[in-house]
């Protein structure tokens, strides 16, 4: 089976590798977004917050057929509201805003997209619907073709399990790939098969179209029945007290907080406001929701799922999201994702350390190898470095951003095509590592927070939470290549790994 | 609980590490200590302590989830020692035990 976990590995290796490295900063999405977003220092109560959120859109998006919000929690201070709005073409689309929590306002606070980009980038790869979210599908797929083959490949990692031979070119990189691999297997097998049930609407849709045909509107309603949405009927009606029903909502999530809230057909005498309890503190994807008519402020439906089929599924997907809310359960994600990159990238790795490199196939591929496991890292850096070096009131930021990430994870592969791969790889990760290094640095200056910029570090744990992270990465990058480098290969084209 | 149940992870695992050969000469285990199948016993006994611990620091669903990660980074600490400070493996498995319970009846008191 050899052959297959080697080949499955490389087919969609660099795709999945790209995957699990943007899932696994995913895990802070929502920290994320506040650090991305150094305007919001105040902070709200939900139901105000809210109420303050949905003011503002009733004046800035009324045409909008539905508006949703991400209520504030502990792990994220802004509002994010999402509405529809009219494009430059004439078109229409879904914008993303975050707003202040006290004002409900986005005044001041820069665009960007936040965490949300490379939660987007993990499951649909910038590609447009429904491509990127099959290729992901295909690459979780293989994913677990790789991993229950490689189980079976590397027969002796149990009796291994412990051992890690450093300073032997290849057969360190093995260990260390059987290690990584090891010690974290019930996360990764658990995450690449959730993963890819998190897609099988799309990739296995007969089940639902047997039973439902064309009827989609059967298939939602009966696999979510608190999503109540009821037909606009045309004629205007103003809100009933939104804090009443919003407080009523809390009132029946036996002491959980607000998750979600939308309003379907804003201003409509039919509207409704459906809350949605926080699942921060349960496995399972998704909670009860309440829903009130907008007009009335009565209460329309409660709706707590209990099917064991639906409850099977929400736990799955609960799992392979990790949204529940104890800190250490959201560190210990971040390091199992970090392992599971990692295991990916040293088989890639091995895979063309057991190639002859004289073949012009193979150094393409180690080549490419080499820029993709060192350009991912760098890419996401260079995204954190946009936000704070473009200018908060550049037109376009949000997706100025996005661009120079993909600029920079391209010319990352560029330079390692170009240069020999050892070469290559030491100078990617100098530069990789230093970019993390110095990213605290830029960060204090632009903003005034954070570990350099003094004191504030009762009030201000994020920022130099995520300072401190950004220097332990920025010292493993720099570490990495200073061993790979310094290792002398007694035949050509040897690194060892220091993960 | 957290903390006890990691502390207690990594003495298993430490355990179940020095019942294998290699490891065992790795560490200087000496010839007189307790033998292969003692270690492998109290390091699996130790393991299913750990998980008896975080289960008990309540809401068993996320517990379990929580326990899983919490043996592979007491795993990736325990190979990290072989690899680095082989002697520590064993020389630190008394006092991983002392703290792991004292930790526990800690918090058990309070």
């Amino acid at each position: 089976m050899a052959w297959l976990h080697g080949w499955a590995g490389l087919a969609l290796g660099w795709l999945v590798y790209a995957i699990a490295l943007s899932g696994t900063a995913t895990v802070f999405k929502g920290e994320l977004g506040d650090w991305m977003r150094p305007e919001i220092v105040g902070r709200a109560g939900q139901v105000e917050a809210v109420a303050a959120a949905l003011d503002y859109l009733a004046k800035a998006a009324p045409a909008s057929p539905d508006w949703y919000l991400s209520a504030p929690n502990a792990r994220s201070s802004a509002t994010i509201a999402s509405y529809e709005a009219p494009r430059a073409d004439g078109g229409r689309n879904y914008r993303l805003v975050a707003l202040d929590p006290i004002t409900g306002r986005p005044d001041g606070i820069r665009d960007t997209l936040g965490g949300e980009f490379l939660y987007r980038f993990h499951f649909e790869l910038q590609l447009p619907y429904p491509w990127g979210r099959l290729l992901a599908s295909a690459a979780g797929m293989m994913l677990l073709v790789t991993l229950i083959s490689g189980i079976v490949t590397h027969r002796r990692i149990f009796a291994d399990f412990f051992t890690l031979r450093p300073g032997k070119g290849k057969r360190s990189w093995l260990d260390a790939h059987n290690v990584l691999g090891v010690v974290a297997m019930p996360f990764h097998l658990m995450i690449a098969l959730t993963g890819v049930l998190s897609l099988v609407a799309l990739t296995l849709p007969w089940a639902a179209s047997a039973r439902y045909g064309d009827d989609m509107a059967r298939y939602v309603a009966e696999a979510a029945p608190g999503l109540v949405a009821p037909a606009a009927t045309g004629r205007a009606a103003p809100p009933a007290d939104v804090r009443m029903m919003l407080r009523d909502a809390v009132s029946r999530f036996d002491g959980g907080t607000i998750g979600q809230v939308a309003v379907i057909h804003p201003g409509d005498a039919a509207a409704v406001l459906r809350v949605t309890r926080s699942d921060g503190d349960q496995l399972a994807y998704g909670a009860a929701t309440s829903t009130y008519a907008m007009a009335t402020g009565r209460l329309v439906s409660f709706y707590a799922e209990d099917r064991p089929a639906k409850r099977t599924y929400d736990i799955l997907y609960g799992l392979h999201m990790g949204r529940f809310t104890p800190v250490l359960a959201h560190w210990l994600y971040f390091l199992s994702g970090l392992a599971l990159s990692a295991t990916i990238a040293t088989g890639l790795i091995l895979w063309t350390q057991s190639r002859d490199p004289a073949r012009t196939g193979h150094r393409f591929v180690s080549r490419i190898t080499v820029g993709i496991v060192a350009g991912m890292p760098l890419a996401i850096a260079a995204f954190l470095w946009a936000n704070r070096l473009l200018s908060p009131t550049l037109a376009g930021r949000a997706e100025a951003e996005v661009s120079l990430f993909f600029l920079v994870l391209a010319a990352a592969v560029l330079y390692a095509v170009a240069m020999p791969p050892r070469r290559g790889w030491a100078w990617l990760m100098v530069l990789c590592g230093a970019t993390w290094l110095m990213l605290p640095l830029a960060s204090a200056i632009a903003t005034g927070r954070g570990l350099f910029a003094g004191g504030a570090l009762g009030g201000d744990r994020l920022f130099v939470a995520a300072d401190l992270l950004f220097l332990v990465l920025g010292g493993a990058g720099i570490a990495i290549a200073v061993v790979t480098a310094r290792h002398k290969p007694p035949a050509p084209r040897r690194r060892r790994a220091a993960a | 609980m957290i903390a006890s149940s990691l502390l207690l992870a990594s003495a298993g695992l430490a355990l179940l590490a020095l019942s294998m050969q290699r490891h065992a000469a790795q560490a200087g285990w000496p010839r007189t200590a307790p033998g292969r199948a003692a270690c492998r016993i109290g390091g699996w006994g130790a393991l299913a302590g750990s998980a008896a611990l975080r289960i008990a620091g309540g809401d068993w669903p996320i517990a379990l989830v929580e326990w899983t990660g919490i043996v592979g980074l007491a795993a990736a600490l325990v190979t990290l020692t072989l690899t680095y400070r082989p002697t520590f493996a064993r020389t630190a498995l008394a006092p991983l035990f002392i703290l792991a319970a004292l930790l526990a009846a800690l918090l058990a008191a309070v």
